[in-house]
Formats: C-alpha cells, structure tokens, sequence
C-alpha cells in the first residue's frame, strides 16, 4: 500500500515545498479546480440523463442540489469553476502566443485580481439565492 | 548524439546535435492543442450555463418542467428553440467530458507512477465519462420523458 500512495504523498509535499512561486501554486490550484469541477459533472451529468431513463430520479437529483450540503459545494463549485476558466484561459493565450512570455508573472496577477472580481459579487447572487431557498417552508 | 574531434583542430570538440524532431508524438500534440481551444470554447459554454443556471434560475428554482421546457418531451415534436438547446448542451456535454477525461489523464500521469494503478484509474474514469457521455447524448437527443405523479 505505501509502495501505491509514496508517489502521491511525496508530490504534495514536494508540491508545496518548491518555491516555484505564485505561479506554481496557481498550476496546481489549476489541477485542483478541475477535477473538482470534473466530479460535480460526473454526477450532474448522470442527474441530468435521468430526465429521460428516470424521471423521478431527476426529480430527486434536483432537489438534492437544494439540500445545505450541496448548497455548500455550488459555492465551491463556482469559486472552482471561475478560476479554473479564467486561469485557464490565461493559459491557452500564453501558451498560444510565444511572444508573450516575458510578462507571466504580471498575467499571473491579473488572473487573480480578475477572479476575485468576477468571484465575490457571483458568491454573493448565489449566497443570496441559496439562503432564501433553504429559509422558505416547503 | 556523438561527440567527436574536429579534425581540423584537435583542440575543439564539435557535438553534433540530431535536430530534435518536431511534434514526434502527433496524439499528445492534438490533445495538446484540443486542451486549449476547448478550454477557450467552455470558458464561453460553461460559463454561460452556469451563469445562466446560478446567477438568473436558481438552484432552489430548479425543476423538471424548466428540463422539459428546453429538451421537448420524448415522442413530441421538438421546436427550433429546443433543438438549439439541445445542440448547445451537447456541445457542452462532449467538450466538457473530453476536456475533463484528458485533464484526469494529465494528473493522473503526473502522480500514479505505478503503471498498473496508472491504468486502471484511467480505464475506470474513461470508462465512466465515455458512458455518461453517451447516456447525456441519448437523453438529449431522445427528450425528457414526462414526469407521473
């Protein structure tokens, strides 16, 4: 079992200890978003298949998404999702446009200040969304 | 990659370089360049739906006649809004699942060193997406089944 998991541990270690700067972190903040969002989509789109095979159970799935659990997790989902887009798209641009390449770190920080912008007043529609949906008496 | 004397002057060591050859791995390099023009197309297509269904629907407005409404109802016939509809969820459904599975592939590579685990993680998280990809297009393409109560 070690033999599986040593891999694994030494790359998060490593990952945190190599001072590879904002940059780094962001790359793997990157990974991180994306196989979150990869998961939510694992189960949305299975939620979402069930409008034809299974009614009900699409039913079920969408109001499993209004439970405090799942309300909790939009909120990550989106924070995810955001990053994951707009660094994402620094990215392809950098890497599509080799003439850029001197300015990463200054991208690196428009990237941030550009997702905190779209992040904070999104958070606060679906705060607001959510907390009316988990007050009101079904 | 050979080093030898030049013979013209003892003294200088001359390496000669195969040049390295271009794009040798043609499948990495497609999947390279999909990673990014997918990335571009879902920062609109994803963007756009989750947008569309956070920020103006909801989550706790969320209900089945909103997926009957936009998929049309199988056995009735589909409007031009809903075929639209359709076609941009499955836009959706096949650039975010294969966006996703070569991302999974990335990382994976990246921290399962034993071959054997490698791929295993692979073919199980492959055999996922490519099935609820499959599943999300017939659902898509066959419509919401109407809902008894």
């Amino acid at each position: 079992m070690q033999n599986v998991f040593t891999p694994l541990i030494t790359t998060v270690r490593e990952g945190l200890r190599y001072r590879g700067g904002e940059n780094h972190l962001m790359w793997i903040a990157h990974r991180i978003s994306g196989l979150g969002v990869l998961l939510f989509l694992l189960l949305h789109i299975f939620g979402m298949s069930m409008a034809f095979f299974n009614p009900p159970l699409h039913e079920a799935m969408l109001n499993l998404y209004k439970t405090p659990l799942f309300a909790i997790g939009e909120l990550a989902l989106a924070v995810c999702l955001i990053y994951h887009a707009i660094n994402g798209t620094r990215i392809a641009i950098f890497e599509l446009k080799p003439e850029l390449w001197m300015k990463q770190k200054v991208a690196t920080r428009y990237a941030l200040i550009i997702t905190a912008v779209v992040t904070v007043p999104w958070l606060a529609v679906m705060v607001g969304y959510t907390i009316k949906g988990l007050t009101e008496v079904k | 990659m050979t080093t030898t004397t030049h013979p013209a002057n003892a003294a200088t060591t001359v390496r000669r370089v195969k040049p390295f050859p271009v794009a040798r791995n043609n499948f990495e390099r497609a999947l390279w360049i999909f990673m990014r023009y997918s990335g571009l197309a879902l920062v609109f297509f994803a963007i756009s739906h989750f947008g569309l269904q956070h920020l103006l629907v909801g989550t706790h407005n969320l209900k089945v006649a909103d997926t009957e409404l936009r998929w049309g109802l199988t056995g009735q016939p589909v409007t031009v809004e809903q075929i639209a509809w359709r076609a941009y969820y499955l836009v959706l459904l096949i650039l975010a699942m294969g966006h996703g599975l070569n991302g999974f592939r990335q990382v994976a590579y990246d921290y399962l060193h034993a071959r054997g685990i490698y791929r295993g993680a692979l073919l199980v998280a492959g055999a996922l997406i490519v099935f609820l990809t499959i599943l999300g297009a017939v659902a898509l393409f066959m419509g919401a089944s109407p809902l008894k109560r």
